[in-house]
């Protein structure tokens, strides 16, 4: 089986600090409101609820943006990280339309489309995502997706969320209290 | 939520276009209108990426009223292009607050030079002026005060902005090398804890927070530590991996509530009604630790009825008596093999005397578990199952953390009803245990003022902080005719804010000194450029890390910037001060040090850790009071005449209070801190803007929205007499009914603070603010 990096996102003990998406636009230099990791809420009223979940793109393995994007901007690397030539992006957002956890970024102002890489740079230096080593919390980790799913426990989906199924996203989550079964 | 959660179905609204756009994480494009505030990314955002390999690295520190996190920043080509948590070289990290610090070093509306108001104060016509004209019209203003109101003219105000060591000390020591000032008393955040912990406990500033992973049982009181302690928060959701309970006492259902096993609402400003509830049923059920309570506590100490005052051996500070069971005899409390009494009642002394335990009896017995749900709405059965919860789960920490729950009327009793609880049960000096304040190095080494500060030639008067607009409009207790204010911004901050507007308009000249042209900034005659982290060399050596750190320049600050101490430093110079301004950052560092221990050396390697590690807050019940004991009696509310023991006085600007009042203004309103500024500090940083939204919110209930025609999303009014604050509705079930949340640190520009509405009361025992004791309406805009 190929080799295939992932994240894990411990939504359970997230706390929504937002700490990752701020380093990551720092790290990447981003344009404005392009941000490439977002953390997301849930609420609920009734019974009250709040959770929220950090997420970059999940470098799945059947990447839809990869599948659709016209011009074959994208390519899945022997890591497993699906990257982006940037130079070939048109901006044509199919990427944007396909992704199923709203992943791709468009920039009106550069009329492109980018989204995370894993921090490809950072980790051929040994380092880690810098989301992952921002997080004040500890509630996300990077690494080989087998090793990840060795050392925790968690899940692909909850309800609400896109299905696994589609892409086979490269991720355990360990979802907020209300989102366990 | 903690029974109801495990049977909550997911949320069944979710939907695929609901997850990719989440909910309020994704901002719109900032809209600042006003006085040049832009929102385009920083100029580090533009252009080809860096590449942060080859840059030069320089540690600093993140100095607002927070955590102090050391940060690491990155400069290329004499630009600080990134900012990272110096991790591990200090233990927890820094947010992405701190990570924003990069857009303001480079934000593109720095002031670089200093500007001197042409147009009508706030309405944001300037000229640029040079140093020399600036200091000389500063000297120029200064005499012609003192001449013609004398020093009592004069008036500075320093706030939280900056807590480095050569900051605010500094200015202290200048005015009072100008001879002396009128001063303003009393923090906004977390006086009541000021005035109340060290005549109970023995200090300030002990904080828990290294193990709060051993608690059993957490109970997060009024203070939101998932946003106002992040860094710290994994060690709640440690200890609740380990088993421990958490239960969240809010109006609001907070973050922290969110990651509770159980969230408790409550009406603002009744919490020392619940905490004598809770102590009732303690002591009526006999779970209070009895040993702990007469080896460590003055409950004990024996209280002449006449007088209201606890006795004392003839020509003793420390020498409280005690009724002995063994001996039955009244003797000194820390006399040898004596056995005190808990109560003297029904015995024969009871004709003279009773003793503290009694008095704080005799108020918590009033407050049965029927009494304390009329007031506070907290249920009845919820408040025997609290209190039986935190007395038998040991050890139980209670988590203050200088928590709005003391920005009421009358704070000074919640927080120590607060202390009661954790004293009746023995929780104090354990790991686990205790009741967290904010704290850090200051607890432990004592690190000297940079500048020592000559005594004022004379007492000039003070103005209570929440009261500034009030006093600057009556010339109460003077007519001001300076004000210097730095680290601060008041028209943020301070209650009552059309009064502050208006103070800041009558004062015939107000300096401000800043790196953006805050709120404050606004209303000045004269605005000084200022340096912020990582343009200047200080040290940092406060009360909220348990750290110091060197805070090292790494790059020029832009235009004509200058620091607070070199500020100073010229002023000191034209006006002849002497050498005592006249030293390098590096110099004054030295004396600050002087005697910690610590040297300049080794902190240029990294942040020294000055606090034992794990640092356990009066350890074995060792309190830090003249006795020994946590003195739960409190004179100093006795000679203001107030009782002496924790009471629950009913706020006035309350639903239950005023109800003339209550009747125009039926919702309660409190104050909260959010993730995207510390007070007003990073409020217009561009990623901050862009990650967590730019425009303020307010919090109401659906039938409380329902009934005003109010629906999610609308811009609404928020008002009272005092003002209004425009924002725009966040309707959910995430506040209790009848209650609303404001939310602090808006900017004029941004559309303006909450603090139009809060209430500038002066809490009575202690001199403390009460923004959360707010009565107010809301309606539609218009």
């Amino acid at each position: 089986m190929a080799k295939q990096v992932g994240f894990y996102m411990n939504m359970a003990n997230c706390y929504g600090c937002q700490t990752c998406q701020v380093a990551c636009k720092s790290e990447q230099q981003t344009a404005p409101a392009v941000s490439f990791r977002r953390v997301r809420q849930f609420n609920n009223d009734y019974p009250v609820m709040h959770a929220t979940l950090s997420m970059g793109c999940n470098h799945c393995e059947k990447p839809q943006c990869l599948v659709n994007c016209p011009v074959g901007a994208y390519t899945k690397l022997d890591n497993g990280i699906v990257y982006q030539d940037h130079s070939k992006c048109i901006g044509c957002r199919m990427c944007v339309m396909a992704c199923p956890y709203g992943v791709p970024q468009y920039d009106p102002e550069e009329g492109k489309t980018s989204k995370c890489s894993y921090c490809k740079e950072r980790i051929d230096q040994g380092l880690q995502p810098r989301c992952v080593e921002a997080c004040p919390g500890g509630n996300l980790a990077a690494g080989d997706l087998e090793e990840l799913k060795a050392k925790y426990s968690g899940v692909q989906e909850f309800p609400g969320m896109p299905a696994a199924a589609i892409t086979n996203p490269s991720i355990i989550i360990n979802p907020a209290k209300a989102f366990k079964k | 939520m903690s029974n109801e959660s495990k049977d909550l179905k997911p949320a069944t609204n979710m939907t695929r276009r609901t997850f990719i756009k989440g909910t309020g994480a994704v901002a719109a494009t900032v809209a600042l209108g006003g006085v040049g505030m832009v929102a385009s990314g920083a100029d580090v955002a533009e252009g080809a990426p860096v590449d942060f390999k080859n840059a030069k690295t320089f540690t600093s520190s993140c100095t607002m009223e927070c955590l102090h996190h050391n940060l690491k920043g990155y400069v290329v080509d004499g630009k600080l292009v990134k900012i990272e948590a110096n991790y591990p070289n200090d233990p927890t990290k820094a947010c992405l607050r701190g990570l924003s610090r990069v857009q303001w070093v480079n934000h593109p509306d720095r002031i670089k030079m200093p500007l001197l108001r042409t147009g009508e104060k706030g309405e944001g016509k300037w000229k640029e002026i040079s140093w020399d004209e600036a200091l000389d019209l500063i000297v120029t203003k200064i005499k012609e005060t003192q001449r013609e109101l004398g020093n009592q003219g004069l008036c500075y105000k320093t706030g939280s902005g900056n807590f480095g060591q050569l900051v605010n000390g500094v200015a202290a020591a200048f005015f009072n090398y100008l001879g002396g000032c009128t001063t303003l008393v009393g923090s906004l955040c977390c006086q009541v804890v000021t005035t109340t912990m060290p005549p109970m406990l023995g200090s300030r500033y002990e904080d828990t927070r290294d193990t709060i992973q051993d608690s059993k049982y957490i109970l997060v009181w009024g203070t939101n530590p998932a946003v106002t302690m992040q860094s710290y928060f994994y060690k709640y959701m440690d200890a609740m991996s380990k088993g421990a309970r958490m239960v969240t006492i809010d109006p609001r259902f907070s973050e922290t509530a969110a990651k509770s096993d159980e969230w408790v609402p409550i009406l603002p400003g009744t919490d020392a009604a619940l905490g004598l509830g809770m102590l009732k049923i303690i002591i009526e059920e006999e779970l209070y630790d009895k040993d702990f309570l007469l080896k460590h506590t003055g409950v004990p100490f024996l209280v002449d009825k006449a007088t209201g005052d606890q006795i004392k051996a003839e020509g003793s500070e420390t020498g409280y008596l005690v009724y002995d069971e063994i001996s039955k005899g009244i003797v000194p409390h820390d006399q040898e093999g004596i056995v005190p009494a808990l109560s003297v009642a029904g015995t024969d002394l009871a004709a003279k005397y009773t003793t503290v335990f009694d008095l704080i009896y005799n108020e918590a017995k009033k407050w049965t578990p029927e009494k304390v749900q009329e007031e506070t709405h907290v249920p009845a059965e919820t408040v025997i199952r609290l209190a039986r919860e935190y007395a038998t789960s040991k050890p139980a920490m209670i988590i203050q953390n200088m928590g709005g729950f003391q920005r009421t009327e009358y704070g000074s009793y919640a927080v120590g009803a607060q202390f009661y609880l954790a004293a009746f049960t023995g929780n104090f000096g354990k790991a686990g245990g205790g009741v967290c304040d904010a704290g850090g190095v200051g607890t432990n080494i004592k690190v000297n003022d940079a500048i020592p500060s000559p005594k004022p030639q004379g007492q000039f008067g003070t103005i209570p902080s929440p009261k500034f607009g009030e006093y600057i409009l009556a010339d109460k207790p003077n007519k001001i005719g300076f004000m210097w204010i730095m680290t601060t911004s008041m028209m943020t901050q301070y209650p009552n804010t059309n009064k502050v507007k208006a103070a800041l308009k009558k004062i015939p000249f107000v300096v401000v000194v800043d790196s953006l042209m805050t709120s404050t900034a606004l209303y000045a005659d004269l605005v000084l450029p200022c340096t912020t982290v990582f343009e200047y060399t200080d040290l940092l050596a406060h009360n909220r890390h348990h750290y110091v750190q060197l805070m090292e320049k790494a790059v020029d600050p832009p235009g004509q910037a200058k620091s607070d101490l070199e500020i100073f430093q010229m002023l000191a110079k034209r006006l002849g001060f002497g050498e005592a301004f006249d030293k390098t950052p590096e110099e004054l560092i030295e004396v600050c040090l002087k005697g910690t221990g610590i040297t300049l050396e080794q902190l240029k390697k990294g942040p020294v850790l000055a606090t034992p590690d794990p640092y356990i807050p009066y350890k074995d019940g060792i309190f830090k009071t003249p006795t020994k004991k946590a003195e739960l009696f409190v004179p100093m509310w006795k000679s203001k005449g107030f009782n002496p023991v924790v009471t629950y006085i009913r706020p006035n600007e309350f639903i239950y209070g005023d109800r003339q009042l209550a009747a125009k203004y039926p919702l309660m309103a409190v104050q909260r801190k959010i993730n995207r500024t510390i007070h007003s500090t990073f409020g217009t940083l561009p990623w901050i803007c862009e990650a967590t939204g730019s425009t303020p919110h307010v919090l109401i209930h659906p039938e409380d929205a329902a009934a005003r025609g109010i629906k999610d999303g609308d811009r609404v009014v928020v008002y009272n007499d005092r003002g209004e604050h425009r924002c725009v509705a966040d309707v959910k079930a995430h506040i209790k009914k009848g209650i609303v949340a404001l939310e602090n640190g808006w900017w004029e520009q941004q559309g303006g603070s909450s603090s139009y509405v809060t209430s500038d009361f002066v809490e009575p025992l202690g001199g403390g603010h009460s923004c959360n004791n707010t009565l107010v309406e809301i309606r539609k805009e218009a």
